[in-house]
């Protein structure tokens, strides 16, 4: 469906985190559909911009993609990429896709999936904002850490993006393209390396992640390009970089 | 508790760091300095190394030099125009020798409180001390100079751990930062029934309450009516917010928490 895009008033919000809880509770199976319309619950955002929200979004990475370039005009005012009521608007257009329902029935996660929380440490766990941050912030560079299916965070993604000061680290995202994302020569095919998302293995992205927290203490990150980051990796990750 | 630190890493002290925003006319920007004297004293530092200020938020990230230890440039103002609310952004300071290696850093710096730069440098909310007969704290208004905090010299807490350890304490926050917020807009709003339509936007500390205000109810403010329980449901929307914000009721939970 095609929706003009909003922003869910204190009403709205409110309304929202009472029906995920109703949804949790098997009350009802699906926000009410007045959350994206009805002006007593949103207002309309400035620029008018439109989404699409049907898809297809496989992963979080064509959502982080659509998002971007569909967004862009609304965040010359920055003040809009912190806003609840925007961001928590757009998780309740997206919700089949962010929270599908399955067999039987919706996992609703916690809510700051869905609304944005006001707490920074936090926001990044934002199933629609997070996508959309990562990629404007790395396009392409974000493949690895947005492969995931939409209605998914992950470990890797708690582990890097739950810092903030790696989160914006451009050599850092090229590092971990250069790391774990293989491009056919003609930059057709993209995927992601066998293994580079197990559990419990030396190496993989969650490893990663841990081991960056580290060095983000004792390393100026910041300051190194992706090649001096990749360079900076010990043995434990030789099977990537050769890979 | 005593702590090993294999980096060799030297922590930057607070009361080493002198860091200020600034908003003129809407222009956010910041200025850093270190006292590098008080630093070397504790730990040697290469004059070579490398000063950086980094400003970070969930989704942007400024990072500025600042020369070296050597020669240190704390003369320029950082711009922080493409972030959008303050509230979430914190700062980190890193000192970095010619390898990329970590000498010297503070992290999760918050910032003094925002100032005027016409060198009347004011906090949001100052904070001070006086005797009160029988009270914790009273909230000041004055007319030009805006809304003032007094907390009561006879408090062992301030008097004990100073005046910023009370104050930002975690069951004093949550208690009363909501309601002095509730007071100072019921002052604005009701009483001198402020008005947004341009034409008298007030003192300072009213465009800048204000200012503070709209960033947390997004709503329209209702105009002043003698019923005026519009505006008074507008307040209580953004106290509402600010309490959130300040996660007022898990830092009472955890401060007043009852040991097992």
């Amino acid at each position: 469906m095609t929706f003009r895009v909003r922003a869910l008033s204190d009403a709205g919000l409110d309304l929202f985190r009472a029906s995920l809880q109703r949804m949790r509770n098997r009350e009802i199976s699906s926000p009410p559909a007045s959350l994206l319309t009805d002006p007593t619950l949103s207002f309309s955002a400035s620029p008018e911009v439109s989404i699409e929200t049907s898809g297809p979004f496989d992963d979080k990475m064509a959502l982080g993609r659509y998002l971007t370039g569909q967004l862009a005009p609304l965040f010359a005012n920055p003040n809009l990429e912190s806003s609840v009521g925007l961001w928590s608007w757009l998780a309740a257009a997206f919700f089949d896709i962010i929270c599908p329902a399955g067999p039987e029935g919706r996992t609703v996660g916690a809510d700051h999936r869905y609304v944005l929380s006001v707490d920074a440490r936090e926001q990044y766990r934002h199933l629609i904002r997070t996508p959309y941050s990562v990629y404007s912030l790395h396009r392409e560079c974000s493949t690895a850490l947005l492969s995931g299916k939409p209605s998914t965070h992950g470990e890797a993604s708690e582990q890097i993006l739950g810092r903030e000061y790696l989160r914006s680290n451009k050599g850092l995202f090229e590092a971990i393209d250069r790391l774990y994302v293989q491009r056919s020569k003609d930059g057709s095919q993209v995927s992601i390396k066998r293994r580079a998302r197990d559990k419990g293995r030396p190496g993989t992205m969650r490893r990663l992640g841990k081991v960056l927290r580290q060095y983000d203490l004792t390393f100026d990150l910041y300051g190194m390009s992706g090649d001096e980051i990749f360079n900076l990796l010990p043995e434990e990750f030789g099977d990537f970089k050769r890979a | 508790m005593r702590t090993f630190n294999p980096t060799g890493r030297q922590k930057i002290l607070r009361s080493e760091i002198q860091l200020n925003l600034e908003d003129t006319q809407g222009k956010r920007t910041y200025t850093l300095s270190i006292d590098l004297a008080a630093l070397k004293s504790r730990s040697p530092l290469a004059d070579a190394a490398a000063i950086f200020s980094e400003a970070s938020s969930s989704m942007r990230f400024a990072r500025y030099a600042h020369g070296t230890v050597g020669s240190p440039d704390f003369g320029g103002t950082c711009s922080l125009a493409k972030f959008g609310s303050m509230e979430s952004v914190s700062f980190r300071i890193k000192i970095v020798n010619a390898a990329g290696k970590i000498l010297a850093l503070a992290d999760h710096v918050k910032p003094a409180a925002p100032t005027e730069s016409d060198g009347h440098r004011r906090s949001l909310l100052p904070v001070s001390v006086e005797p009160l007969e029988g009270l914790v704290f009273r909230l000041d208004f004055d007319e030009l100079g805006g809304p003032k905090l007094v907390l009561n010299e006879a408090l062992e807490s301030v008097s004990e751990h100073g005046i910023k350890a009370l104050s930002r304490g975690g069951a004093f926050t949550a208690l009363v930062y909501p309601g002095v917020f509730r007071d100072i807009l019921f002052r604005i709003l009701i009483v001198e029934r402020h008005t947004d339509d341009g034409e008298d936007d007030g003192p300072a500390w009213v465009r800048k309450w204000m200012g503070f205000a709209a960033r947390l109810n997004s709503e329209p403010l209702p105009a002043f009516d003698e019923d005026y329980s519009e505006r008074l449901e507008w307040i209580e929307a953004a106290v509402s917010q600010f309490g959130r914000r300040l996660d007022a009721v898990q830092k009472f939970e955890r401060e007043t928490a009852v040991s097992q």
